[in-house]
Formats: structure tokens, C-alpha cells, sequence
């Protein structure tokens, strides 16, 4: 059911005012709003690092006089980047921005299943964040981002607040995995079998199942420690005969798995840069979707991992320990096959990829830091140092959050129809990757020194680190502000985007840039996503358009109906 | 009777209901997740604790409890039919079988009001509650709460002799009385937003929104309803039948 | 220091490292900590070499084919190879199993204490750390002589606390309600460091303990002697004791500095507001009911977060209470003439808790 319209109206310009956006159904805007968002939160969650990291510039000797900040607003400051940078920024940034945004058009769908449920996970993002806030003016919060009991249940700072908030974000990201989910079940189109997926609608499948299996459980554990507070129920209370280690349980349960909410899309994004930048069919399809269901269902049986020293019993150290090995190999597989993309195709380094190679690095760096947290003999040692704060800065900032800003200059095009300048983009890249590094490496040997975390104060040894450290962080957030004015410099100079700049088989590039307001003016026919022949560079646009356009729509390529369903 | 309407990027209603119905699996996989921690934490305590849950599940009344259960079972029996009845375009039907549940879950909650203030007025309550009797100090367990009440008759302080009761044991009482609030509490909730569901579903059916060609709706609440039955199939036993 | 300097600097003490034990750890001083080392570097040489691996590659074939013109044409190569993917499945597979082997038997070592192991139970409260000795007396210093097998049973008052002592490579959650335990055996005597490394609150980054090894059996014996006679001191000396043993040094400072009650410092008989507003001359029965009951009148500012010393594990015996008002009251000008006047001796004054 084609009907013609106006060639220029595309989804940013269909609809005017903050009403249309507020109140949109479209899967585009609400992946823009949650864009705008999380960057706003990034913002709020970075200059509290860097407040940290100032604090942290030099020893105190024990004296509040010599400290930049006091020990209880230290407290709360760490707390409080934690909880926004996890569960504003890092939970939210792939899936419910670049995720909500692609996923549908990666079906050639017009939008998601549950457009409305997916304006609900939106505004109650928002209202979680209000909350979150609230928490801060009405006396701050001070837990740490775990809300261990008995310290989260005793404390005299605003607790319930903060995790009514942690709550509704949670069923924000519930709500978004559901849609993808049976998105992803019901909306593909004819010819598009489950190995006929672009990887990065398997990552997001994978991290949805996390989503809606996972969250539930941290919403009602921190439900139980805002009952705990206010009518003393005593489930995690020892003086009532209750089990603070219970509460670990049920916490690690969920964020444990979180972890790969963050990283799981990620991987994803990762699988659409280096096969686009490498002009080449991605290596080893199957080999990388089956690893991220793997990541999903193992992420779930090694939360005690973190739990090593807290008591739990020996035997299920032991047991949670082996378990635990068995991530490394998907992620090890993922890797590799990466690297093998590259391998005889036509290596582009534009700004995306430099940050996927960025990624390699740093999530190399991350994951196999990650061996030693696995170790029994080596964890009891390093747990709770700033060797695991700096694993997981690796992991989450260094792996994850990097993606997200590689899909970011990915997508870029096609949300706003303009591209940003490369070399800019590419600096920005660069000196992100060395202050990145020259602030999280030198954590690793505090740590191994024995620096334990969250310390406001700590033994003059460990300065020598902890100046590097803050000196990285400083370039770190400069590499990161260049890069977000580089972006927005583009809507005022940027030239016109073509519909397929990157020279991408999926089909979000097989129509317009920005995309029309239902996402496609013809419904694509369904190819291999990484058939890299079906598109040829046109040098009048400097873009790709298909080899052998259809003739009803000149984005979109013919294809063979009689394909074969193999993807090999 | 009206057709479903289609939404703009279905491409048919049979893949609309499709996924409609899809979702509202997923969505009670995450409330048997919701719930599961508070089973967790259930099966944790009564493991190690086995004689105090046993102990403490004296105090409920199993035949409020076995009540409430014919309740809800009854209540699901009559929204099936109702997914039946707007199966075949029979209004009065459906009118007539969510109604029922409606009421069946009003008296369920009549029933768990019952047994609530009957808990709070004995001090049956976990240890950190003001009106508990299970308080770690037997000193600040309030006088009222120690000698009867208005209607007479001993007061579970008295009768069962809390004050000399091991302190060990006592605490894990209290845990249990917890768990069973908590539990209790949370399904309590469900029931509330079923009986809203129900509701909305009979206000609908009265201005014929629904037909043999539209009935996700009645489906999905049912479905719904059918969960909010089944946790309490678990919770009944595990927290009625153990003593 | 310049921002250029201190980067100049910055590699050289990386190398350096902290107390000259490398570039990673401190010495280890014991078996535990050397085989936890060894595990550590076997990891390490492992990652080493996979990183370099991925990084090589990535880094070869990014430069080897990089893009010399848009839209040049790509030469056909095979989008899979299951041999090759299985063989980089199973290698890590293989590895890993290897690592959790090795790691297991270090792990299960350092939590299972040797038979007739020395023990000490150590709690944690906000925030000071307490060590009982079998001997019956309570420090907040952790003592052992060298190569004696020390077991440690831990547990906390409040929230979770956590002993880490870094060059022992041991750490172990104390939770309420229970016990936990780790051990050690020190090879080497020296001071070493023991931080709280579980998150519980404004003092969680002073939270820390001396752990001190002596050289041998003798010292250490002389040691809990002199912990445990404390019949002949005077009420001063005992005072003196007592601040650092019942870990009032953690909250009350003597220089007039405020951690986290109000120091000592010139406390005797000065007016104190309360949270009221009504004032109280500190004199020995405002001392008296402050140890005892102090939360029955907190001075303006300070929140009630003193424990219970009038029963329980802490109770304070009346000669004690004695020893710590003299103590209390030789920090101040009044006192100290006070207490000369009644040819008590106030040499004992605020300096000496430094000499530790």
C-alpha cells in the first residue's frame, strides 16, 4: 500500500512543538529523546566524576581541613555517579536509544510491537530520573550504588526515594526488552529467517531476555529494602534473625546479568562497524549470534562471583567460579571474529570504527582483567580494590560506553540526515582512547597494591597512581566534550547525509536519510545483512546505492526472491 | 460487535493478536520473576528454619486460607468462560462471567482483610513491627498487645507463651511472619490491579467493544487473572499447609 | 609540581612501585601470598599473550588493508571457517579450566585454617576495628609472632565490614549476626597495613589497623603482658590504655580536631550546648553519664553514634570509668591542675597516644 507523499517530510520535521515529541509513538523519536537523555545524564554522571577524581588528586591524612570534599559528600557523590551512570546511562544508552531507534527498520518493520508500551518505558525513564533527583534534594543517598543491607536499611539518607526510582527505571528497561522481544518474534519480514538477522538484532534479542528475566528481581529486592525501612519487616535485618548475604544474593542475581545488558548490545554494534567499515561479510554469522545467547544464559548462573569473600559458603565459591570461566569463551569467540573481518577486506577508518578499534583494546583489556576476578586464589585478594574498579571502568566505559558512541557516529546519518566532520571526530576519538587509558591502567596497581574502593581518604603510597589517574580523567572528559561538539556542530554545518554513507547492507541504510516517518515509502525486500555486493560506491553523493536498484524504489536493491535460506 | 482496528505497522490482525498475546507472556514471566524472590527468600528461611515456619504457620487459619482458594479458583473458571463467551459474541455472557470474578476477587480481599486484622489485633506480626509480639526484647512488646483483647480470651502472648519462648526461635517466627505479610501483600496487590482490569474489561463489554473478531482484551486479562490465581495455588500451601 | 613534571614522574614511580615490591604487589610475608602471586602472573603471561594476540591482528590488518580509494573492489574471502572457530573455542576453552584448577587450590587454603591455629575474633564497628586475643583482653592492634598460624574469626556490631590486610593477600566480609574466618602466617616481622574494604560509611576510608608481626615468640609474649597487666597502672596510665583499647582514639581525637564525637581536648569542665539548647557544665558526672548513657545528652552538632558501654561486650568496670575521666581530664588546663594538686602526675598528657 504505497501512497505517494512529499519526498522532503521525513520523521524529525513531520510534526512540530514538544507535544509531537513528548507525546510521540514513533520508535525514531522516543530513540532520540532517550539519546538526548542519556547524554544529559552522562553529563550530570561525569562532572561528579570529575569531583571524585579531584577529591582523590591527593591524601588527606585523615584531615576533612585538607580534603576537597567531606567525607560524606564523597560518599554520596561516588554513590550517586554510580547509580546515574548505570541505571540512566549504561543500561539505557544501546538498547533503549540506538536500539529503539534501528531495530524496527533493521526489520523493514514501521515501528515496534507495542508502540505505546514503548512511550510508557520512556516517560517512566524520565519519572525514574525525577526520582533519582528528588532522592539527591532530600538528603542525598549515600549506599553505594549496591545498596548493600544492613547499611542501606540503617543509613539516615534518602534510601526510599532512590530505589522507587531504581525500581521504575527498572520496568523502563523491562518494558523495553518485552517490545523487542516479541518485536523480534513477529515482526520480521517474509524471507527474513532467524540467521537472515543482522547481529545486532541478536544482541539486542539477547539482552532483552536479560531484561525482563533479571530486573524483576532487583525491583523487588529493592522493594524489600524500602519495606525494610519503613515498617522494619527484618527479612535482611540480623538483629531480627534475617541474612544481609540474602540480599547480596538477590542483588547480584540481577546485576550481575546487568552487566551484559550493557555489554551485550554493544558487541552487537560492534558486529554491524567492522563488517560495514570493512567492506565485508562478517565472519563467522553463527558463530557470533549463538555466543550471545550463550553470554545470556550463562550471565545468569555467576552472580556469586561477586560474593567470593562475603561469606557464602566454599562450595558454592567454587562452583560459581567454574561457572564463571564459561563466559570468557563467547566473549574470546566475539573477538576473534572480529579481527578476522578485517582480513583481506577495505579497511575504512572513519570515526565509528576507530572506535570500535578502540573497543578491541579496551575490551580486551577489560575482559581479561576479568580472569583474575574469576580466579578464586586471585579474587580475595583484588575484590573490592580498585583493580575491580578499574575491570569494570574497562568494561562498562571503556567497552560499552565507547560502542555506544561508535553506534552513535554509525547511525548519526540516518537519525538527523546530516554527516559530522571525520577528522574532528577522529581526534576526539583518540584523545578519549588516551586519557581513557591513562586514567583506568594506573587503578589497576593501586589496586593491586591493595587501594580498597570507595575510600574517601587513602595511605600516601598509593598517590603517585591516583595523580596519573586523575590527569587521564581530565584528557578522558575533553576527548568526550570534543566529540559531543563535533556531533552537534553538524546540524549547523554539516553537509547533507545520503541515504547509505557507510556502504551497509542492513536495511535501516535502504531508504532516505533522515528516515520518513513511517521508515520506509516501500517495504525493503530482505537480503543477506552483510552482502556487501548488493551495494556499489557512488561517487555524485559520496554514498553507496545498490547495485541493481528496484524499480519502485531507487534505495532499495533488487533481490533474488529464490535466495537460499543458508547464510553461507 | 466491532472489528479489531489495525494498527498501522501490523500487517494483519491475526499478527496484531499474535503479538499482543506474546506479550502478555512475556509479562507474566517477569511478574513469576517479581515473585520468585520473595519464594526465594521462603525457601532460604524455611530451610534452615524449618521448625519456626512450621511453628508459625499454626497461627493461620486454613480454612480462610482453603476459602479464599475456592475464591480464586472459581474466579478463573468464570474468566475463561468469559474469554469463551466474547469468543462467541455473547454479551450477556460475558457481562455475566466478569462479573462474577469481580465479585469472587472482592470477597477474596474481604477475606484477607479479615485475616489481616486478626493478625495485627494478636500482635502476629514480624519482630520489628510495633505491635508485634515477636520482638527480640520481650519488654517492648506493648502491655495491650501482652493481656486479651476487648472480645475476651486469651491473647497468643499468653496462650502460647511467648515471653518465655527461645529467643532464636522467636526471630525466626517473626522472619516468617514477614515473608507471609510481604507474600501476601504483593499477590494482595495483584489482586487490587486484577479487580481494576475486570473492571475496565466489564465497562468495555457494556458499550460492545468486543466480538468473535475482537477479544485480545478479555484474553489478556484473563490470562492475567490466571496468574494472579496461580501464585496463590503456591502460596497457599506453602504458608497454610506446612504445619 | 607541574602537570608535566608529575607526568615525567609518573612512570618511573609506576615501576617504582610502593614499598619496593615491584611493579604490581607488595612483598608477600607469606606462603599464602607467594602462591597467590605465582597464580597471578600465570593469569597474567596468559592475557599478555591473547591481548597481544587480538591487538597485532587488529592493528596489522587494519594498516595491511586499509582503504586506499572509496569504492575500491574487495577481493572474495571466506565468511567462515568452522575448523578455525573451533579451534579458537576450544584453546580457551581448555585454558580456563586450567586457570579455575589453579585457582582453587589457593583459594581453599587461605579459608581453611590449619588445626591448632592461634585465634583471634575480631569485630568491626563504625569505625574502628577490635581484636579479642585468647589471652582475654581486646586491642585495636592486630599482633602475631612470626611463623605462627593465626586464625581470625570475624563479625561486625553494625553494618558489613571487611578485613583486607594487602600484604597477607587475605580478605574476609565481617557480617553481623555471624562469624566468618580467614588466617594467616606471617613469614617476615614488620608493620603492615589492614584496611576495611566492604563500604560502610563516613570513616570507611580511616578504618584501618596496624598489623604487627614480631620477630619471634619472646616479643610477642612480652607483648600480651603487657596488654594484659594492667593491675599496677594508675588511673592514668589505665585512662591512657583504655582510649586506644576501647577504641574512643577512633571518634574522640585529643588535638582539638573533630572526627567524629568532640575531642577531649580542653572538654573538662567547659559549658556544652545540647541539642536542646540547654547548657551543662562537663564536669564527672557529665563524663560520667556520657560514657555510660551517651545518647541521654548530645552536644549540639554531633549525632548520638556512641555505643552502649554500660553492658554488654564493651562495658566499662568502674575502675576503668575512673581511669578514663583522669585520662578525660588531664586534656585540659583545669584538669591537669586538678590533678596535679592532688599529686596524681599529669606527665601523661595528651601526646603519648602518638607513639605507637
Amino acid at each position: 500500500m504505497t501512497h505517494a507523499h512529499d519526498p522532503s517530510l521525513n520523521y524529525l520535521n513531520c510534526r512540530k512543538g514538544l507535544r509531537s515529541w513528548l507525546g510521540t509513538l514513533d520508535h525514531k523519536r522516543i530513540g532520540v529523546m532517550y539519546m538526548w537523555s542519556i547524554i544529559a545524564s552522562m553529563i550530570l554522571g561525569g562532572i561528579l566524576a570529575m569531583l571524585i577524581r579531584a577529591e582523590l588528586w591527593a591524601p588527606n591524612n585523615g584531615d576533612p581541613a585538607q580534603a576537597v570534599l567531606s567525607q560524606d559528600t564523597y560518599n554520596q557523590f561516588f554513590t550517586l555517579h554510580g547509580a546515574i551512570m548505570i541505571f540512566l546511562v549504561i543500561i539505557p544508552s544501546i538498547p533503549a536509544a540506538l536500539g529503539n531507534f534501528v531495530l524496527p527498520m533493521m526489520l523493514g518493520a514501521k515501528d515496534v510491537a507495542f508502540p505505546r508500551i514503548n512511550r510508557l518505558s520512556y516517560h517512566l525513564y524520565l519519572i525514574g530520573a525525577a526520582l533519582l533527583v528528588v532522592s539527591i534534594l532530600t538528603g542525598g543517598l549515600d549506599t553505594g550504588w549496591t545498596f548493600y543491607a544492613p547499611y542501606s536499611t540503617t543509613t539516615e539518607t534518602s534510601v526510599v526515594v532512590a530505589v522507587f526510582g531504581a525500581f521504575v527505571l527498572g520496568f523502563s528497561s523491562i518494558f523495553t526488552g518485552l517490545n523487542f522481544i516479541v518485536t523480534i518474534h513477529k515482526m520480521r519480514p517474509p524471507g527474513m529467517g532467524w540467521f537472515k538477522m543482522p547481529l545486532f538484532l541478536w544482541a539486542l534479542y539477547a539482552t532483552s531476555i536479560i531484561q525482563i528475566l533479571a530486573t524483576p528481581v532487583l525491583g523487588l529486592a529493592l522493594m524489600l529494602i524500602a519495606v525494610e525501612r519503613i515498617m522494619g519487616v527484618g527479612i535482611f535485618n540480623p538483629e531480627l534473625g534475617g541474612d544481609p548475604v540474602l540480599f547480596q544474593h538477590l542483588f547480584w542475581f540481577y546485576s550481575h546479568p546487568a552487566v551484559y545488558v550493557m555489554i551485550l548490545p554493544a558487541m552487537g554494534v560492534l558486529s554491524e562497524c567492522f563488517a560495514t567499515f570493512s567492506r565485508k561479510h562478517i565472519f563467522g554469522y553463527r558463530f557470533i549470534a549463538y555466543s550471545s545467547i550463550a553470554i545470556a544464559i550463562f550471565s545468569f548462573i555467576v552472580w556469586g562471583h561477586h560474593m567470593f569473600v562475603s561469606g557464602q559458603s566454599q562450595l558454592a565459591s567454587v562452583i560459581f567460579s567454574a561457572l564463571t570461566f564459561s563466559v570468557a569463551i563467547p566473549s574470546a569467540i566475539k573477538v576473534f571474529n572480529w579481527v578476522a573481518t578485517m582480513y583481506k577486506g577495505s579497511v575504512s577508518l572513519d570515526t565509528p570504527m576507530l572506535y570500535a578499534l578502540s573497543v578491541i583494546w579496551l575490551f580486551g583489556i577489560g575482559g581479561l582483567t576479568g580472569l583474575f576476578l574469576a580466579t578464586l586464589s586471585t579474587d580475595i585478594h583484588l575484590h573490592d580494590t580498585y583493580f575491580v574498579v578499574a575491570h569494570f571502568h574497562f568494561v562498562m566505559v571503556g567497552s560499552a560506553l565507547f560502542s555506544f558512541l561508535a553506534g552513535v557516529h554509525y547511525w548519526w546519518p540516518k537519525m538527523f540526515g546530516v554527516m559530522y566532520r571525520e577528522w574532528p571526530g577522529r581526534i576526539a576519538c583518540a584523545v578519549s582512547f588516551v586519557g581513557f587509558n591513562l586514567t583506568f591502567i594506573p587503578q589497576f596497581l593501586a589496586g593491586t597494591h591493595g587501594m580498597p574502593r570507595r575510600y574517601w581518604d587513602y595511605h600516601p603510597m598509593y598517590e603517585p597512581y591516583n595523580k596519573v589517574s586523575t590527569i587521564g580523567a581530565v584528557i578522558l572528559g575533553l576527548g568526550l566534550v570534543w566529540a559531543l561538539v563535533n556531533l552537534l556542530r553538524s546540524f549547523g554545518s554539516g553537509r547533507q547525509a545520503p541515504a547509505n554513507p557507510w556502504g551497509a547492507a542492513t536495511l535501516e541504510w535502504m531508504t532516505p536519510s533522515p528516515a520518513p516517518p513511517h521508515n520506509f515509502d516501500f517495504a525493503p525486500a530482505v537480503g543477506d545483512p552483510y552482502d556487501m555486493d548488493l551495494v556499489r560506491y557512488d561517487e555524485s553523493i559520496d554514498g553507496y546505492v545498490p547495485v541493481r536498484p528496484h524499480p519502485d524504489d531507487p534505495h532499495i536493491p533488487l533481490v533474488e526472491p529464490a535466495e537460499q535460506e543458508d547464510e553461507q | 460487535m466491532s472489528q479489531a482496528k489495525l494498527a498501522h505497522h501490523f500487517e494483519s490482525v491475526e499478527q496484531q493478536f499474535d503479538t499482543a498475546k506474546l506479550g502478555m507472556w512475556i509479562f507474566l514471566l517477569t511478574e513469576i520473576m517479581f515473585f520468585s524472590v520473595l519464594f526465594v527468600a521462603y525457601t532460604v528461611y524455611r530451610a534452615s528454619h524449618a521448625d519456626a515456619f512450621q511453628y508459625a504457620s499454626q497461627f493461620l487459619d486454613t480454612n480462610l486460607g482453603a476459602a479464599n482458594t475456592l475464591l480464586l479458583l472459581l474466579s478463573s473458571f468464570t474468566a475463561a468462560w468469559a474469554v469463551r463467551c466474547a469468543q462467541l459474541g455473547q454479551k450477556r455472557g460475558l457481562m455475566l462471567n466478569l462479573l462474577v470474578t469481580v465479585v469472587c476477587a472482592l470477597g477474596f480481599m474481604g477475606i484477607k482483610y479479615h485475616e489481616y486484622s486478626h493478625k495485627y489485633h494478636e500482635g502476629l506480626l514480624w519482630g520489628g513491627a510495633r505491635h508485634s509480639i515477636f520482638k527480640a526484647d520481650p519488654a517492648q512488646v506493648l502491655p495491650e498487645m501482652k493481656h486479651g483483647h476487648e472480645g475476651g480470651g486469651e491473647s497468643v502472648w499468653e496462650s502460647h507463651h511467648v515471653e518465655t519462648m527461645d529467643p532464636a526461635l522467636k526471630k525466626q517466627v517473626g522472619i516468617f511472619f514477614g515473608i507471609y505479610f510481604c507474600l501476601t501483600g504483593l499477590h494482595g496487590i495483584h489482586v487490587l490491579v486484577g479487580i481494576g482490569v475486570m473492571l475496565w474489561l466489564l465497562w468495555r463489554a457494556s458499550r460492545d467493544h468486543f466480538g468473535p473478531d475482537n477479544f485480545t482484551a478479555v484474553d489478556l486479562g484473563a490470562l492475567y487473572w490466571h496468574l494472579v490465581d496461580l501464585i496463590w495455588i503456591f502460596l497457599f500451601p506453602l504458608l497454610y499447609l506446612i504445619s | 609540581m607541574s602537570p608535566f613534571a608529575l607526568l615525567a614522574a609518573a612512570p618511573a614511580a609506576l615501576l617504582q612501585g610502593g614499598q619496593g615490591g615491584g611493579i604490581f604487589f607488595p612483598r608477600p610475608v607469606t606462603e599464602a601470598a607467594a602462591e597467590h602471586d605465582r597464580v597471578f602472573f600465570l593469569i597474567f603471561w596468559i592475557a599478555a599473550f591473547f591481548f597481544a594476540l587480538i591487538n597485532v591482528g587488529a592493528v596489522v590488518f587494519a594498516v595491511r588493508y586499509r582503504r586506499r580509494r572509496k569504492g575500491e573492489p574487495v577481493e572474495k574471502s571466506p565468511s567462515h571457517n568452522t575448523r578455525l572457530e573451533l579451534v579458537w573455542t576450544i584453546i580457551p576453552t581448555i585454558i580456563v579450566c586450567y586457570l579455575f584448577w589453579s585457582g582453587l587450590k589457593g583459594y581453599v587454603d587461605r579459608r581453611t585454617a590449619p588445626p591448632g591455629a592461634y585465634t583471634i575474633y575480631v569485630t568491626g564497628q563504625k569505625w574502628a576495628w577490635s581484636f579479642a586475643y585468647p589471652e582475654g583482653f581486646a586491642s585495636n592492634e592486630l599482633h602475631a609472632p612470626v611463623g605462627r598460624p593465626v586464625k581470625l574469626v570475624l563479625t561486625s556490631n553494625d553494618v558489613l565490614h571487611s578485613v583486607f590486610i594487602p600484604a597477607f593477600r587475605i580478605k574476609m566480609d565481617a557480617v553481623p549476626g555471624r562469624y566468618t574466618e580467614t588466617w594467616f602466617k606471617a613469614d617476615e616481622a614488620g608493620r603492615y597495613n589492614l584496611f576495611c574494604a566492604e563500604y560502610c560509611g563516613s570513616q570507611h576510608s580511616l578504618m584501618s589497623a596496624p598489623v604487627i608481626i614480631h620477630r619471634d615468640r619472646k616479643t610477642f609474649d612480652d607483648w600480651v603482658k603487657s596488654q594484659t597487666d594492667l593491675s599496677d597502672l594508675s588511673p592514668l596510665e589505665l585512662g591512657q590504655r583504655l582510649y586506644t583499647l576501647k577504641t574512643c582514639s577512633s571518634c574522640h581525637s585529643t588535638d582539638g580536631s573533630k572526627i567524629v564525637g568532640p575531642s577531649f581536648k580542653d572538654l573538662y569542665l567547659s559549658e556544652r550546648e545540647l541539642e536542646d539548647g540547654s547548657t551543662v557544665t562537663a564536669d564527672e558526672d557529665y563524663l560520667r553519664r556520657s560514657i555510660l548513657q551517651s545518647t541521654a545528652q548530645v552536644v549540639k552538632g554531633f549525632s548520638p553514634a556512641m555505643p552502649d558501654f554500660s553492658a554488654g561486650p564493651l562495658k566499662v568496670q568502674p575502675n576503668e570509668l575512673i581511669g578514663l575521666i583522669t585520662f578525660i581530664k588531664a586534656q585540659s588546663e583545669a584538669g591537669r591542675a586538678e590533678l596535679e594538686a592532688a599529686g596524681a602526675g599529669a606527665e601523661g598528657g595528651g601526646e603519648q597516644q602518638e607513639q605507637q
